[in-house]
């Protein structure tokens, strides 16, 4: 018995076409996933014909938002360890859109919201600054990863950070987190 | 002093500690998924090398990309090195960067100001 809706199926095609999705992945987040996503990704002819540092960056941040997802991200069901998320990716006047979307304890939500308003705050100098700072008094093996990698993200990208979070229950919320990185081909 | 020789995968580096070929280096992508249980045992061969290093060190790093949680173990291990200098040992620092990639080139430039050691540079 037939259950595609193809109709339903075409739309859907069409309109990730027209939004020019370049990439899109939605499910539980491991190591060796976010290896193959970087090689899918890298392999991608619009990154491909990029230049080198616009092709380091684009997995740069493709990275640190995979990894944590996988070290910070939550499960809805708490008895389970998957860790699932989502990441799109595509390309909008030249420049390539990352998001990332995936779940968070509420009661994180607060904490998280000032760090990335602080980053989104901070121009070069005050990142460069900051990452220093972050880098020469955290601990070695400690729980500094997130904080470093948001930095880093966002020297990566052209920061300011578009984000959102939206309450699930009492306990959850859905973060959603967008990054974009200036392309130097404009196909 | 027995070498340390890890060969590269996806998001671990190639390291070659060898100081009886007098071979330094780390290279590759850096994102393990255990920074601490990649990291920790080649902190530790670097701080006994150290008490006795050779004559001459020219440490070599040659990165395509390593993550935010891979700076803290390369700013030890810079550290170290830094302390070995001062105690009077030759060890020099060559920092690699692809052509065109600022991004690891400056990242080099940040470790060097922090230990205050200055770095060789060059592209591959």
């Amino acid at each position: 018995m037939a259950t595609l809706d193809h109709q339903e199926f075409n739309t859907w095609f069409e309109s990730l076409q027209t939004n020019n999705i370049l990439f899109m992945f939605k499910g539980d987040f491991n190591q060796e996933l976010i290896n193959s996503i970087v090689l899918l990704i890298e392999g991608l002819p619009e990154i491909e014909h990029e230049d080198i540092i616009v092709k380091k960056r684009m997995s740069g941040v493709v990275v640190e938002c995979l990894q944590n997802i996988c070290r910070h991200g939550e499960n809805i069901l708490e008895s389970s360890e998957l860790k699932p998320g989502m990441l799109l990716l595509r390309k909008k006047n030249g420049d390539y859109l990352i998001s990332i979307g995936n779940n968070v304890k509420t009661e994180k939500v607060a904490k998280l919201k000032d760090y990335i308003a602080k980053v989104n705050g901070l121009d070069d100098s005050g990142l460069k600054e900051f990452h220093r700072d972050v880098l020469i008094n955290t601990e070695l093996f400690g729980k500094y990863g997130a904080d470093l990698g948001l930095i880093n993200i966002a020297r990566k990208s052209n920061r300011d950070f578009d984000f959102d979070f939206r309450e699930i229950d009492d306990t959850y919320s859905f973060f959603s987190f967008e990054v974009s990185i200036h392309g130097t081909q404009n196909n | 002093m027995e070498a340390i020789n890890l060969k590269g995968t996806y998001d671990t580096p190639t390291v070659t500690l060898d100081p009886e070929n007098g071979r330094f280096e780390i290279s590759g992508r850096s994102y393990p998924e255990d920074t601490a249980e990649f990291y920790i045992p080649i902190l530790e061969w670097l701080s006994n090398y150290i008490q006795h290093p050779n004559e001459h060190t020219n440490f070599v790093f040659k990165l395509d990309y390593f993550n935010s949680s891979s700076y803290k173990p390369f700013l030890d291990m810079f550290l170290k090195l830094a302390e070995a200098r001062q105690k009077g040992h030759n060890i020099s620092i060559e920092w690699y960067y692809k052509e065109g990639d600022w991004d690891i080139k400056e990242a080099g430039e940040e470790f060097s100001e922090i230990v205050e050691v200055p770095f060789e540079y060059s592209s591959f």
